[in-house]
Formats: C-alpha cells, structure tokens, sequence
C-alpha cells in the first residue's frame, strides 16, 4: 500500500517535471503576473526554489520533508503545504460525501423503482432524469441552478464557503450527475437480479414483495453498485474541480489544477499523495464491502 | 374431493416472435395425500403450469382458466391472499438448487425466514426450529451449517436446504420442479428417498415435475403426460407406464426401457408455430389423415384418434 | 488499523469544517462596506517587486514615490518632487514628510532604501537601478547605469513598513502606508482590509473593502448581479468576459466604468521561418487578416491597433493608421508576384512541389487566444495558406516560443501605457521575457536604443513615430491588440475612477457608497 502512494509520487514528479515549460516562469507568473515579469525575476526564483538542482535531487528533499512530517512549502506562497491540504481537504471531503449522499438518496430509490415497475411510466421518468443527468455537463447545470435559484429566487448565496446554504447548490450540482449514474447500474443489476431464480424462490416462500425487493434483491444487486460507488467517490476527490471553481469552493480539486498550471511542485506532490492515500483507502473500503455483501468472497479469502 | 383442480388453464406469452403458447388448455386433478407426476420433455410447459399454480410467470404472462384450490380459485385471489398460500400451503422446489438459494444470506436465515413471516415467530424460536427442520432432512451437524452460505454446501445439501424451506410450514401440496436433475445419481437417489419419506410422513400432496420416467414411476401414483402445452394421457403410473395408449407416451417409454437411447423422431415443435390437429402428428409413427386436421379430445385419460372410437 | 484511524480523523475534520462553515459572520452589510470579486487569492503578502502582481488589493496597501495617469503621465505621491540629472542617470525624490505607516513607524527615506533593496534583491536589473543613496532624512537618490526614459513605469516599486518582513525574509504582514489596512486574510476564500484613519491624503470613506475569491468568470458575473459582490473586473486574471459586457451594461442596477488599456499582445511571425523571409508574403498576410472579425472576437474588451500604441495619445504615430487595409485582391497579388501560384489546385498554395502550410502556436493565456488563431486561419485559407493551430499549455507554449517552434504565435508584448517598452522588437531584448523575438533587424535596434535612452520627451516621441512606421514597413507581425479592463460595479459606488496599469484601485479611497 505504502509502495503504491510512493509509486504515484515518483510518477507525478517525474511527469511534472518532463511536461514542457519553465517551472520557475510559470511559478514567477502565478506570484506576480504576466505583464511586467522579467528574466532576472524568473532566474531569481530559479535559485530561490532550488529548481536548478537535478530532478532527484528535487525529488529527494522533497522525500525528505514528507519523512520529517511536512510536506514542504508552496513555491507560490510560500505557506506550508500540509497547512493548505489540512485546510482545503476537509472542504473537499465535505462536499463530496454530501454529494455521496444526495446521489445515494435519489439514485437507489429511482433506480429500484424503475426496475421493479419496468416500462412504466415511473420507469421512463427515472431513465428520462438520469439521461439528461448523465448528459449534463456539471458547469452548466451549475450555473443554471445559481441563475435560478440565487438570482432569480435568491434562495441560495451564488457561491463561497460558510453554512450549509453554501453547500446546497454545488452538492446538488455534483450529486445528480452522479445520481444519474448511480440510477442506471442500479436499475440495471436490480433488474438482473429480479431475473435471478432465489428471488423466485423467495416468492415461493410467501414473502411480502417489500421483503423480496427490499432484502434478497437489494443485497445482491448492491455489489455492482457498490464498485461503482467508490470509484465515483475516489473521482469525485478531483472531479470537484468545475464545481469547486464555479462556486468558488476551497477543495483540493481545485488547488491540484491551480498548482499544476502554475507549477507549484510542492502542492502538487502534497496533493498526490493525499489523493493516492485516499484512492487506497477507498479500494480498501470497497473490498471490505464486498465482503460483507458478498460472502463468497469472503470465503474465497479465506481459502 | 380433489385438493387442486386446474381446468382449462391457457398461458400465452406474447414475444417478439409471436405469440408463445405455454400452457394449452390444461386441465388436472390432485387429491389429498395423492402424489401426480407431470412428465414431458423440456419445453414442453410443465414449469409453466408449476409456476401458474403458484402464480409466480412473469408479467408478461397471458393467464386464464381456473385453479381450484381447497375451494379457492387462486388466479382470482388478491395478491396478499396468494402471498399467504404461497409457501404456507403450496410449497415449491425447483431444479439447479445452488441458484435457487440467496448467495448473500445463510442457509440457516433463508429457511428461518420463512417461519417468520408465516407465523410471526420471533428469531430465537425461528432458529430452533430450522435446525430443526435441517436435522429432519438430514444435514449434518446442523448448528453449525445454520450459519453456512449456499456456496459452502453441495449441490445435495442445497437441494436438502431447499426442501428444508419447502417443509417448513407442512405445506398441503409440494410441487417438486425437476427436484434431481443436475444432481449425481447417488445423490439423486437419496434426495428421491428422501422427499418420499417425507411426503408420506407429513401426508403432503406432491406434484412432481420430471422428465424421468423412473423417478415418477417409483414416487407417484398418477401421472399426467404433457407434450407442446397440453396433456395427451393420464391416469394411474402404474396402467399408463404399463399399457400406455398414447404414442407420445409409448416414445417417452420406448426411449428408456431399451438399454441405450432411443430418442423420439423429430423435435418439439416451437410453442409459437404449433402444428394444426393433433400435435404429436409431425413425429407421430401411426399418423393419419385426421390427425392432421382435427385436434383430438382428451377421452378415456388419452387425446389421441386412435383411442376416440374405442 | 492505521487506515481505520485516518478515516476517523478525516470524519472528524470534516464534520469541523461543517461547524467552522456554520460559524462563519453572518452578512449584515454595514453602510460603507464594499465587496469586490477577484479571481485569485492572495498568492504573496509581499508587493511584488514589479508590476503590482496578481492581488488587487496591493495597491490599497502600498504606496509607491510617484504614480501615473490613464495617460501614462507622472505624478507624485510618496515623493512630492523629484529631478533628473543632465545625463538622465540620476534621479533625486524629495520624500513627503509627515507620513506614517499603518504600524506608526514614520516613512522616510530609509524605509524608500529598505524597500529598494527588497525589491533589487528580487529582480537585480530594476529599470536599471544601480544604487539608491540616503542623502537625508527626505532625500534619496537612485543611480541608473544608464539613462532610461522608461524608468517611472519600470521602477514602480512599493514602499513597505519595515515591519512588513519577517525573519525569513518574506513578507510575512503587510504594512503599507495606503489608505486601507490589512485584516484578515482566509486563504482561497477572502482577505479584507480596512479604512486607515490616519490616511495622509484625507479621510477614507469606505470601511472596510472585502476581496471575495471567486475562481470562475462567469459565477464573478452572476455574484455581480445577484448583489453579492459590489465590483468586479478590477484585476489581473479577473476581467469581464467580452460576451457579459452587453448584459451588464443594460442592468439599470449596475454600471460600467470607462475602459483603460492595460496590456498589449502581438500575433507574430517566425523571424527563422524561412516562409516568410519574403517581405511580401508577410504584407500580403497582414492585408488579409480581417481586423473587424477579430474586434467582434474580443468585444469592448480589446482592440486590434497599428503598432504597439494605443491611438489617441501623441505617442502613437497617426501615419501608421490602417496601415494594412483588409484586402484579398493585393494579398493574392503579392503572394503572386512571390512566385506562390495553386497550380494543383487544391486549394493551397504551392512553389516548386511545396505547399504553403504554416502552424499558429497558441494556448489559453486568454479565452480569446484561441478564438484568434481559428480567425486567422480562416483568413489565411482566403489566400491559399493552409494554418494548423496547435494549442498547447501555458507552460508549453513559452517554451515553444523560446525554441522558435512555431510559425504564427500569438503573445503577450507588454503594458500598453504610454512611453511603452520597446525593447520585444530589438534583435537581442534586454529582458529575455516576453520570450522570444520579433525581428532582427539592426536599423529597428538603433532606433530603439535612441528611444530606450533618451531623456528628452520631444525626441521620444519623434523617434517611436519612426519606430511605428519601420515596424510597420516591415511586418514582422500580423498585428497588435490592445486589452481593456473595464470594472463593472453596483451604482450605489460612487466617486471611483480607475487607475491605470495595475493600480485599477488606486484611487478607491475616494469612493463612498451612496444609498
């Protein structure tokens, strides 16, 4: 697990640091503007940042600080890494299990009820709404909902950070997309688990229809839906970036792309190891689901 | 008075390759404590008669016709009524039990399940009374297969399980679908044994549903032979197996009681293009020119022209 | 275990970002509070040591000796007077006396030292500053190494309060001596600052000015309208989008202020592309680019000019006015009297086996990059050139400046405030940035030396008349464009002028906000 993290690190840093362009120009322009940069200032900041030292070098002090329990300084500002991602992380975090959660909340139900009521017109309503989820790009319905809803209701603040008024707008923002996809596989492995002769034999039983659906069908058809759950969520880590930008949310999305425009190494290792951590531990989250969903695997294991 | 009476049951499947006919104008009887055996071979529409009884065809499903069951007509009960017979006094097991059973949940918990939805027991008494339920139909070492997944038990100790389901609330009729095939021989045997016993101890109606005419020979005291959605011959297992009338029937026999195999000339015809007249005709040996035309009456436990004027 | 303890702990921060969300203040906009939205946070607490850098609220903050007028001109502020010696490479500033810092340190002439040394530290080559000298306590001189008429612009530098600079030698605490005080700063969400009782110039109305961040241009728009935000468009990174312009004007709630140049861009040839070394091929391009198609692309916000000045000013040369009319009959003609015919007749131009098939080198410095280049192309066709665009990152597209891999480019040449820098067209820039280079040509370089080391206006402007015309004679670009920052604000805001280059706010302590 360790060797993973530390693989995505030597990747970003060697990817970083072959992508065409100037690291200390593009760092001098995030600092201080285009217009009136000069050579010497770029040269100056060259030394400074010790960007002229060779790659490994680079590499291993940067080694060296995540040793030491810091993540460095950011080459922009100056400020500690770790404090930045300590700071915007948990603002990502925030927005994406919210998200999770008010995808989760409509997806599951629409996606069992399309299934169960196939071809009716519930069905239709369910698939017409996630297509055009899945179809809408996040920018746009997001600037359509703060049209709506902050301009011409006033409901809602257009953007920012602070209670929970702030945080309706990107989550819904984020979560139908999400929503819609969820809806789909989830409609999709329900009605392959309908199909299945255990829930024939379910019926057999005598058991109420709820129970059928709502503990035999449910269970099973989850453990597709589960996967799919926690790769979205490892995404969402990054995918906030529009959302992030558009409702000038302070996330981590947005400080990776920030960093990688203006070639903030720090950040942008600081950020990739945090996110790898997280890609793991997500993994690890869904693996450990499954199991418990699916005992076969657990016994698989096991063996 | 007879505990099931199914008359004039048409099942019809609409497709996309036309209209499938399942179920032909079924009609058949099952007296208390009787065991009938329904024989044919696949896709002839014995799982869908099965399954009309328990009401459990797809949506899709064109039904109609009668099942008289203990004085109620079950294709007019409400669904919470049907619910209520299902499992309680109709029981069903099915072929391919490794399927048949939730792989997420334990044995133990899918038999108990039953009971507790049945008899509101709570889930202490449930447990009692499954390992009860797997003792009598011989799982080993009970308490600890309780807590077992389907995966972990073989395809027998699945088909015990399943039965153990079946059983559990002493259900007036069980209908066996197939209940052995895809088993071993040796297990086979056992589980026949098996659900023999049982089915006398508890005096339960069987339906068995087979293909394998030994199998209904030793379970069964009727049988019902159906071929392309309908019955062509019924009556006592031991006067049809013996002096059988129809020529389907004499085929079905014919194909076993030499050694070897002697399969049946020709193929079942498609459910969605049957022939006219009789619908044996196609690969009937003793075909005639009325056969093609007229479809015969079910007249003295046989449908067939030969047998109309005797 | 391990795994389990971090998923605790990132719960637990979460659910504190929640309660720290929640308890953020509540927005009862007291009467003289503005809210500006700006694209950037705070990247540097520090004034940049040049231009004025990316947080538009330095110059808030931070003074500087002189400052300029929309029309280029010089004037005092820290510095009441100052003169220039005969040769033009020493300039001695009479500090204003009275003055102190938000801190009450007094400002004189060693915190002007203290500053000049921040800044030459940074970039040593400042406008071609030598040395600064503390004549007395109101006095300092600063020796060039060489006349530089272009000094005042380039050597703009901040005054700040020795306090400002922390052990490590950044700023770590903004002290200035402006009409507003730094006050909190929540990284990537807002900084704010307010009034400076003691402001030397007069009394500040507002009283507080908050720099709400808001990353997206669009969502900076719509804050805007909904009343969240007061002004916007002031800085660097966050100017109006071309096509919100025509909406916001016809919003009776808000207003648009007049528009200031502030920066000036050039669509350029190779000067190695061996293509174009034929003087007529580049003047059969310039004729077929159709300037009125690019001013639809760029709206109010730009403008597609003759030469790098803006006209209007006496700096820009009024003979070099649509020096290059929109002509496809002499750019074909040129073209063949080039020896460039289709004779394949595919559409494309072609000499001896060769087809004429350039790259446009681009990427999304600005949105209308892009836009540009797909113009260019199209105009390009009209002739027979065929134009690959190849849009590439920022970072990628310097480099591909640098190295000369390009055909067409398009780059950022410099302030566009009047006396401009000049030095982009000389054979070897002094400065290396902008990168890359425009022309070679020795003629050009004379006259630009003459015009970087004057020290007498008159021929200042004589000789940029000259420039004007020998760039244009010999086309080394397909054109310049101006860039036009126009803040667009509530009504309420009254008494704000803008300021030029990267002093937009300079003058917002006149402002108030009326009912």
């Amino acid at each position: 697990m360790l060797a993973i993290v530390l693989g995505v690190t030597v990747l970003t840093f060697s990817l970083m640091h072959f992508t065409p362009g100037d690291p200390a120009e593009m760092i001098a322009i995030a600092r201080y503007g285009m217009e009136d940069l000069t050579q010497e200032g770029i040269e100056w900041i060259r030394i400074q940042e010790g960007l002229d030292a060779p790659v490994w070098v680079q590499y291993g002090r940067w080694l060296n600080h995540v040793i030491h329990g810091d993540l460095g300084r950011s080459l922009i500002d100056g400020g500690l890494v770790s404090k930045d991602i300590m700071y915007r992380f948990p603002a990502t975090l925030q927005l994406a299990l919210a998200s999770m959660i008010v995808s989760l909340v409509i997806a599951i139900p629409v996606g069992i009820l399309s299934a169960v009521k196939q071809n009716s017109a519930m069905d239709y309503l369910g698939m017409t709404g996630a297509l055009i989820g899945v179809s809408m790009p996040n920018f746009w319905l997001g600037l359509l909902l703060v049209l709506f809803f902050s301009v011409y209701l006033g409901w809602f603040p257009v953007c920012g950070k602070g209670g929970i008024e702030h945080l309706i707008l990107p989550v819904v923002t984020l979560g139908t997309g999400m929503a819609a996809i969820t809806t789909r596989l989830t409609r999709s492995s329900m009605l392959e688990v309908l199909r299945q002769n255990y829930i024939r034999t379910a019926r057999a039983k005598g058991l109420a229809e709820k129970l059928v659906i709502g503990k035999h069908a449910f269970k099973n058809a989850m453990i597709p839906v589960v996967t799919i759950i926690g790769l979205q969520f490892a995404f969402l880590l990054e995918g906030t970036v529009i959302v992030e930008t558009i409702f000038a949310w302070p996330g981590i999305g947005r400080l990776l792309v920030d960093s990688i425009f203006a070639r903030d190494f720090a950040v942008i290792q600081g950020c990739a190891l945090v996110i790898a951590t997280i890609f793991v531990l997500v993994n690890l989250a869904v693996d450990i689901s499954y199991a418990y969903l699916d005992p076969r695997i657990r016994y698989e294991r096991r063996a | 008075m007879d505990l099931l009476q199914i008359s004039n049951l048409y099942v019809n499947f609409t497709t996309k390759a036309g209209v499938v006919r399942a179920s032909d104008g079924v009609n058949l009887e099952i007296k208390q404590g009787e065991s009938l055996c329904l024989v044919g071979e696949s896709g002839c529409g014995k799982t869908i008669v099965a399954l009309g009884i328990m009401r459990l065809l797809p949506q899709n499903a064109q039904i109609s016709g009668k099942i008289w069951f203990k004085g109620k007509e079950l294709l007019s009960l409400g669904k919470e009524e049907m619910r209520r017979i299902r499992g309680r006094e109709i029981a069903m097991i099915f072929e391919q039990p490794a399927t048949c059973l939730d792989p997420v949940f334990t044995v133990g918990d899918q038999i108990a399940e039953a009971m507790r939805v049945h008899e509101r027991c709570s889930g202490k008494e449930s447990k009692e009374k499954a390992i009860d339920l797997m003792e009598m139909v011989e799982i080993p070492s009970p308490q600890k297969r309780f807590k077992q997944y389907p995966h972990e038990f073989s395809g027998g100790m699945q088909q015990r399980a399943m039965i153990a389901i079946a059983l559990s609330y002493n259900p007036s009729l069980l209908i066996a679908d197939e209940p052995m095939t895809f088993l071993d021989v040796t297990i086979q045997a056992q589980i026949m044994e098996l659900l023999k016993d049982l089915v006398s101890k508890f005096r339960t109606s069987l339906l068995l549903i087979t293909h394998d005419l030994g199998v209904a020979a030793e379970m069964c005291d009727g049988v019902a032979v159906m071929y392309a959605g309908e019955i062509v011959e019924k009556g006592r297992v031991s006067e049809v197996f013996k002096y059988p009338k129809h020529p389907y029937t004499k085929a079905l026999l014919g194909a076993i009681s030499n050694d070897g195999l002697k399969p049946i000339k020709g193929s079942v015809p498609e459910l969605t293009s049957l022939p006219s007249g009789c619908k044996f005709h196609p690969r009937c040996p003793l075909v005639r020119d009325v056969c093609r035309e007229a479809r015969p009456e079910m007249k003295n436990g046989v449908r067939c022209h030969l047998w109309e004027k005797s | 275990m391990r795994a389990k303890a971090t998923l605790i702990i990132t719960i637990l921060a979460m659910l504190g970002g929640v309660v720290v969300g929640c308890a953020a203040p509540e927005a009862g906009v007291p009467k003289q509070e503005l809210v500006i939205g700006v694209a950037r946070y705070l990247q540097d607490y520090g004034p940049p040591p040049w231009g004025t850098g990316p947080w538009a609220g330095v110059p808030l903050v931070y003074e500087s000796l002189v400052q300029r007028t929309l029309d280029g001109e010089v004037e005092p502020l820290l510095a009441d007077s100052w003169e220039i010696s005969q040769d033009g490479r020493v300039y001695t500033f009479q500090l204003r006396k009275r003055i102190s810092f938000h801190d009450g340190t007094p400002f004189n002439a060693d915190s002007v030292k203290f500053s000049f040394e921040y800044c030459v530290e940074r970039e040593p080559g400042l406008g071609g500053a030598e040395a600064i000298e503390v004549v007395d306590d109101y006095t300092v001189k600063i020796i060039l190494n060489k006349p530089n008429p272009l000094f005042f612009s380039e050597m703009n530098f901040y005054i700040l309060g020795p306090a400002s600079v922390g052990e490590n030698g950044k700023v770590t605490k903004p002290v200035g001596t402006g009409p507003f005080m730094f006050e909190e700063y929540v990284k990537d969400q807002y900084y704010t600052m307010v009034r400076n009782p003691d402001y030397w110039q007069g009394a500040v109305k507002l009283e507080k000015v908050i720099f709400k961040v808001i990353p997206d241009v669009h969502t900076r728009t719509i804050a805007l309208e909904a009343g969240e935000v007061d002004m916007i468009g002031i800085a660097a990174g966050s100017h109006l989008p071309a096509e919100d312009i025509p909406r916001l004007r016809d919003n009776p709630a808000l207003k648009l202020s007049e528009k200031v140049g502030f920066r000036s861009n050039v669509v350029q040839f190779n000067p190695e592309q061996r293509l174009f070394s034929d003087l007529r091929v580049r003047k059969a391009i310039c004729l077929a680019i159709d300037k009125g198609a690019i001013n639809k692309i760029l709206g109010e916000r730009g403008m597609v000019i003759d030469g790098p000045f803006v006209p209007g000013s006496p700096w820009f040369n009024s003979k070099v006015s649509n020096y290059y009319p929109y002509s496809l009959d002499e750019a074909k003609r040129l073209l063949a009297t080039a020896g460039w015919k289709d004779t394949d007749g595919d559409g494309v131009l072609d000499k001896g086996e060769e087809p004429f098939k350039v790259t446009f080198v681009t990427s999304v410095v600005a949105p209308e990059w892009p836009k540009i280049a797909e113009i260019v192309q199209a105009n390009l066709k009209n002739i027979g050139i065929e134009v690959e665009i190849q849009q590439l990152e920022k970072g990628a597209h310097f480099a591909a400046i640098r190295k000369g891999r390009f055909d067409i480019t398009i780059k950022v040449f410099g302030g566009a405030l009047p006396p401009v820098d000049l030095s982009p067209y000389m054979s070897q820039p002094i400065d290396p940035w902008p990168p890359g280079i425009i022309i070679k040509d020795a003629d050009l370089d004379r006259l630009i030396d003459r015009y970087q080391t004057s020290n007498n206006r008159e021929e200042m402007i004589k000789t940029c008349h000259e420039i004007q015309e020998a760039i244009m004679e010999k086309a080394p670009i397909l054109f310049h464009y101006v860039d036009y920052r126009i803040p667009a604000m509530n009504k309420k805001i009254l008494g704000f002028k803008p300021g030029p280059d990267w002093c937009s706010l300079r003058h917002l302590w006149k402002a108030h906000i009326s009912e």
